[in-house]
């Protein structure tokens, strides 16, 4: 670890620096040290690290300090380093100076790292857009994608992923996603090529995302059902047929995802493929999952989760539970569902309408609107099931007023498809024109308590078998972990030979 | 005016002769020639170069692909809608800000839509009605088949039939039809 010592030297003496905001230049260049050794040493831990650390330290980003991170960490007159500055305001010009000044001299060249520079060009996006400059951010991510497109190293992966991010925000916050989206194209195909999980996973859902942007789900579920799904993806041919018998979540899992956020977000974009294209079982379940895997801070994409998970089971014919709309942070943004809920529940189209109409510029600003639309149908549905639990014999005239439909004949002929659907048991009498419903039994002594137990019990089952599995080491990892000693020795000697193997040569010449 | 681009546009003066008159088999006949001929215009999807007349040969391609999906209806080739509409979708979604907007084109959307009913392709039907703007929802055409469709989840079949005497154009007769055959 001897260059992790020599990074702590470099880095403590801007300790003493009398910069205005010597805490955070301090802490950048510490990250800079950091990503160094992991550059070196091919961790992409530290890199993560990193990362981390650099998310703490977003909001007190600063022009100088960041311009000053830039003379220290990258060649003076290279040509990132001028780019990026560029990017920079130049309201503090006579800071700046006294910056460069006293932190020039102790920047030694050899910061010539493609992960620095790409670091670099993250930092400076991140700022841009925390302050809103999107046109120069817009420039500054093209310029970094540009840059990436010809650096190919495993380590720099991590940064690149977070890079793709701000590069499609930033066009997003522009409003012109669909320009970038062949390039996004083409970058994940070079992910793809050069087995960039990460990237392959943060580029996918990019792309999923830039197509639900323009509603365009015929793309994204074809984009989705042909990319590549790395390792899992053989096992998942060969098992194909076996995993028809086990329920979605456990299918889901086995896609063995690098990310868990990003693999989040994934569910989340195929819930809403599969909510249009009328899949609601499949749709709930990657909603809800997304919703329970999401990380607590990102209240937004939970919000929208749920709101979603909420329509879909709607669409069901499923309630869902009260707790659900009262959940820390999310009563205002749920409350146009809780209140459509509740004329769903009651069955009561006139408040369903009234309700639909109230609410019209929340639900098309979510782009539910359409799915709304549909819920009108399970409104009937359960007026209909109300009425047919309520009344033994009732006239059609009487159902048509209750349901408030138009006419005796769409009563009719709506009963009779509940009826043919088995959403209700009755029959019609279209003779005397009403509906006599059947007398239900007593439940107990059916078989649908066993068939509920069952279901209840597999559940149980599924969730022990899968918490069995996850406490289980992935196959390779536990044996790369022993060695990683014998690796660094490995890699050593391997350095050395091929000294001695350049000296030979040498010596020939 | 480019000799190509006259060629083409006499042609499509013929076939729309021909269509007048009812000739649906020399109207075939001279859409499949006049297929070929628009493979040589460089300015159509997908390569969307921009040639000096791109606009006028992008419009008649247009207008040559809108006329064949409203052939294919006439001569009751579902097939032929499918192809036919898929290679008329581009110029409205890709090529739509640069073009005036086409007096048919609604109504061509909302035969599709009609289309996806009868083939019961359910999912592909709301699909394509996720792509469409407010104002597009309002257009008599498209507000015909999404009503049918309500109704349809609904079961209220008395609506559907009924919906057959005030469709909106013509060509939709030909789906409402099957739709009826399909409710019977």
């Amino acid at each position: 670890m001897t260059q992790d010592v020599e990074m702590k030297e470099q880095a403590a003496p801007s300790n003493s620096l009398p910069s205005f905001s010597p805490s955070t230049l301090h802490h950048l260049k510490e990250i800079a040290s950091l990503i160094e050794t992991g550059a070196y040493d091919r961790e992409v831990r530290r890199i993560l690290r990193a990362i981390r650390l650099t998310m703490a330290l977003r909001r007190k980003l600063k022009a100088s300090a960041l311009s000053a991170f830039l003379n220290f960490t990258l060649i003076p007159g290279s040509e990132a380093l001028t780019r990026l500055s560029s990017y920079l305001p130049k309201e503090d010009e006579h800071a700046m100076e006294v910056d460069t000044a006293t932190s020039a001299p102790e920047a030694p060249a050899k910061h010539s790292l493609p992960e620095i520079e790409i670091y670099c060009y993250l930092l400076v996006l991140m700022f841009l857009i925390d302050q809103k400059k999107y046109n120069e951010a817009k420039a500054c991510s093209s310029a970094s994608i540009a840059r990436l497109k010809n650096i190919n190293r495993r380590t720099v992966d991590v940064l690149a992923a977070r890079l793709y991010f701000y590069y499609s925000l930033c066009y997003e916050l522009t409003g012109d996603l669909a320009e970038i989206r062949g390039n996004l194209l083409s970058l994940h195909r070079i992910a793809t090529l050069r087995h960039d999980e990460l990237g392959q996973e943060t580029l996918l859902n990019l792309l999923l995302h830039n197509y639900l942007h323009y509603n365009l789900y015929d793309q994204a579920e074809k984009l989705r059902s042909k990319a590549p799904r790395f390792e899992a993806h053989s096992n998942q041919q060969a098992s194909r047929k076996l995993l028809h018998l086990l329920p979605l979540t456990s299918k889901l899992q086995l896609y063995s995802y690098g990310s868990p956020v990003q693999f989040c977000r994934y569910l989340f974009y195929l819930g809403k493929i599969r909510t249009i294209q009328l899949e609601y079982t499949d749709a709930k379940e990657c909603l809800l999952q997304a919703a329970r895997k999401a990380p607590i801070a990102a209240l937004g994409f939970r919000v929208q989760c749920n709101k979603w998970a909420i329509i879909v089971r709607l669409l069901l014919g499923e309630i869902p539970e009260r707790t659900v709309f009262m959940q820390k942070g999310m009563e205002k943004a749920l409350r146009p569902y809780f209140e459509l809920t509740n004329a769903v529940r009651i069955g009561d189209l006139e408040l369903f309408r009234s309700v639909a109409e109230k609410f019209s510029s929340t639900f098309s600003s979510d782009r539910t609107h359409n799915l709304i639309v549909r819920l009108r149908h399970n409104v009937i549905r359960t007026g209909l099931r109300n009425i047919s639990i309520s009344y033994s014999r009732i006239s059609l005239v009487d159902v048509a007023k209750k349901l408030r439909l138009d006419s005796v004949a769409d009563a009719e002929s709506i009963v009779a498809k509940a009826i043919r659907d088995g959403a209700i048991d009755a029959t019609l009498d279209h003779a005397s024109r009403c509906m006599l419903s059947k007398e239900t039994g007593d439940i107990y002594s059916m078989t649908e308590p066993q068939t509920v137990f069952n279901s209840r019990i597999a559940f149980c089952l599924n969730m022990h078998n899968e918490a069995v599995r996850a406490l289980r080491f992935p196959p390779n990892s536990h044996k790369e972990k022993e060695s990683a000693e014998k690796r660094r020795e490995r890699r050593q000697q391997e350095q050395e030979l091929a000294k001695h193997i350049a000296e030979e040569d040498d010596d020939e010449f | 005016m480019d000799p190509q681009l006259t060629e083409v546009s006499q042609m499509f003066e013929r076939f729309k002769a021909a269509f007048i008159r009812k000739d649906f088999d020399s109207c075939a006949n001279l859409l499949s020639q006049l297929k070929v001929l628009l493979t040589k215009f460089r300015s159509l999807p997908p390569l969307f170069e921009n040639t000096p007349n791109s606009v006028n040969e992008v419009l008649l391609a247009r207008e040559i692909y809108e006329h064949a999906v409203v052939l294919s209806v006439k001569i009751e080739d579902q097939d032929a809608f499918e192809r036919d509409f898929f290679q008329l979708k581009p110029y409205y979604t890709d090529a739509g800000s640069r073009l005036p907007p086409s007096q048919q084109e609604y109504l061509i959307l909302g035969l599709n839509l009609l289309r996806l009913l009868v083939q019961n392709r359910i999912a592909e039907f709301h699909t394509e009605l996720e792509l469409l703007s407010a104002t597009a929802l309002e257009n008599p055409c498209i507000k015909h088949a999404v009503e049918l469709e309500q109704s349809f989840m609904e079961g209220a079949y008395n609506r559907v039939l009924s919906a057959r005497q005030n469709a909106p154009h013509e060509t939709y007769v030909y789906f409402m039809d099957l739709l009826a055959k399909t409710v019977r």
